[in-house]
């Protein structure tokens, strides 16, 4: 790291309006066992923040020197605590804040402290009018991330704010149905949202996931769909014609789907049919020989 | 240069490991080193753990790490990532884990690290990291883990914390980080710590074992890329359930020796990427669980050596306060 690098800023012991403040240098001890040699502009604007640490500043130049130490460092999670207080007592724009963590989010996505912060604001403000875009944006740009996705059923939840979740749940299944984060959204929405859960809804369900697995096959996330809707109904699998029709759908096509033949092995199971399991199991030993121990034991549980 | 073929897994290059993990402290100056600056108390447990499991502790400064370990202790009790940092219950784990390692727990102010924990607790039976308030599953995790080793489960309410990381159980049974969010092979292997009565073991089994590839390598999600950490992951949970078995044990010893750098020692999150001492201890641990020679037996609970947690004395929890469905 060059000193400042692309940044146009001074260091904070050449500025004027930091000259009152008497920097507090790092200190390791006597002898470190991890001695920490930093940059010349982390080294600087920690010196600075230590400094502010020690008085319990709260002023606008700290939340310009939070946002220094946060941008060379995002995990700093001293840092971001610090800021947030600071905002508090200031009383600060909220909304400016917001964009502040948005232009960290676009660098930093996978950095907790970077959601955390940012429901932390939305919860002061109250208004979480922005936020599914939000996330939408960062789900561009990762749709698998996970901080996004507890962030987005926090929003979600907490502000009613249901009406798009199917809609987009289902444009980011179209985009890569294999995306195992929004099956579990589809789930959490039909567990948790505003509609009751009926037999009804777990046909349009099923029939749903039956069209996206026609897509992929071998996709496990909406096979695991089916198991966790059947369940969230409370019926089993081997009482739901459709699943059946699905899992024959490949026979008839001369396709070999071990997921297709694992639903078959529960539903054998389900209906104490010992020799349909038994079989089911050497053809799974066959087509999934990864996991042929464990088929293995299916087949001995059955007896 | 490397002079392994592709078909022929290289052999586990210890010594080129603890070479490794002793240049890490000459990495001063690279962004990783300063940036991760938080992280540091966890990077010398990974550093002493990998260490511990080939039976090379001693190649740390035993002092010098107990000095640094009590420079990160803060005045609430809890330790932060490295000196000067606010506590965090991460770090406070990985504090009393180096210490218990090193068979220091006579400088450690238990008490006070006991009551920094407790002073997390929230009133769903839940705990938060730090002052500022994320919740997460692991963090019960991390809280049962850390009072098992100081012997005190007493301290909190634990039939509480399991009734919150069962609520946080998922449809493919397993579990996520806060209720409702997606299964995830860390936080399963860390939530069934506390909660294995709770786990519908042939369930949540089968999940862990859909998660090998056919390279031999492990995910922790559906569709995510293979990795060493994750491996470790769901191996161990696997282990505490009872059904290693299920998945394939060579293929993974081929996959994790494959993701070795045969150059500069240290373990990587797959093949061919750059190492660190992240995915080296997990990548160790990963072995030894499995079985591979010259390792010490490591406890899958704990990623500790079995030597250190045997003197633990049994989980004595009564758990029958909880419903099962
Ligand atoms: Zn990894």
């Amino acid at each position: 790291m060059s000193s400042n690098g692309d940044n146009e800023e001074p260091l904070y012991g050449e500025r004027p309006e930091w000259a009152d403040v008497k920097p507090v240098p790092q200190d390791d001890g006597p002898n470190p066992l991890v001695p920490i040699a930093y940059p010349a502009d982390y080294a600087d604007a920690m010196s600075y923040f230590r400094a502010i640490l020690a008085t319990s500043e709260r002023s606008e130049r700290v939340l310009e020197l939070t946002a220094t130490v946060i941008g060379l460092n995002p995990g700093h999670y001293t840092a971001w605590k610090y800021r947030q207080d600071t905002v508090l007592a200031l009383s600060s724009n909220l909304h400016a804040e917001l964009e502040f963590v948005e232009n960290m989010a676009e660098e930093n996505p996978k950095c907790y402290q970077i959601w955390h912060y940012r429901q932390a604001i939305v919860d002061r403000l109250g208004d979480a009018s922005r936020e599914v875009s939000f996330v939408n944006r960062m789900l561009a740009i990762d749709s698998k991330n996970y901080h996004a996705w507890g962030y987005r059923q926090w929003v979600v939840k907490k502000y009613g704010l249901w009406d798009g979740e199917l809609r987009d749940v289902d444009r980011l299944l179209e985009a890569d149905v294999r995306n195992n984060s929004v099956w579990n959204q589809r789930f959490w929405v039909m567990e948790n949202g505003p509609e009751a859960f009926s037999a009804q809804k777990m046909d349009e369900e099923i029939a749903y996931a039956a069209q996206r697995i026609a897509q992929a096959p071998r996709n496990e996330s909406p096979w695991t769909y089916i198991r966790g809707i059947v369940r969230l109904a409370g019926k089993t699998l081997a009482k739901v014609p459709a699943i059946n029709d699905l899992c024959t759908s490949f026979e008839a096509q001369d396709m070999i789907v071990p997921h297709a033949l694992a639903m078959q092995l529960d539903m054998a199971c389900e209906r104490k049919d010992v020799s349909t399991t038994k079989t089911i199991c050497d053809q799974l030993a066959e087509h999934d020989p990864i996991r042929a121990k464990y088929w293995a034991y299916r087949a001995t549980a059955a007896a | 240069m490397s002079s392994t073929s592709a078909t022929s897994p290289q052999p586990f290059l210890l010594d080129l490991h603890v070479q490794f993990i002793l240049g890490l402290d000459k990495k001063q100056d690279e962004f990783e080193y300063w940036a991760s600056e938080q992280l540091r108390l966890n990077g010398v447990l990974w550093a002493l753990t990998s260490l511990d499991l080939m039976n090379r502790k001693a190649e740390l400064k035993r002092q010098d790490v107990i000095e640094f370990v009590l420079s990160c202790q803060n005045e609430d009790g809890g330790f932060g990532g490295s000196v000067e940092h606010d506590s965090h219950i991460a770090y406070t784990l990985s504090a009393v884990q180096i210490m218990m390692t090193l068979d220091a727990m006579d400088r450690l102010d238990a008490s006070r690290v006991i009551t920094y924990i407790q002073s997390r607790a929230l009133a769903d039976g839940s705990f938060s990291g730090d002052e500022w308030g994320e919740v997460d599953t692991r963090f019960c995790y991390i809280t049962i883990n850390c009072l098992s080793l100081l012997g005190r489960l007493d301290a909190i309410d634990v039939p509480k914390t399991v009734q919150y990381i069962d609520a946080c159980r998922n449809f493919d049974g397993g579990f996520g980080c806060r209720p409702g969010a997606e299964s995830h092979a860390g936080q399963t292997a860390l939530a069934i710590v506390g909660a294995l009565e709770l786990v519908e073991a042939d369930k949540l089994g089968w999940w862990l074992a859909e998660r090998q590839l056919k390279n031999g390598g492990l995910n922790g999600r559906p569709e995510k890329l293979e990795d060493v950490c994750y491996s470790w992951w769901v191996m161990s949970a696997l282990s505490i359930l009872d059904r290693v078995h299920w998945i394939n044990k060579d293929s993974l010893i081929k996959f994790i020796l494959e993701s070795q750098d045969p150059e500069t020692g240290g373990i990587a999150d797959r093949p061919g990427d750059y190492p660190d001492v992240f995915h080296l201890v997990f990548g160790v641990a990963g072995l030894s669980l499995l079985g591979y020679p010259g390792l010490q037996p490591v406890d899958p609970r704990y990623c500790m050596s079995r030597y250190i947690t045997d003197k633990l004395p049994k989980f004595n929890v009564d758990w029958k306060g909880v419903n099962k469905e």
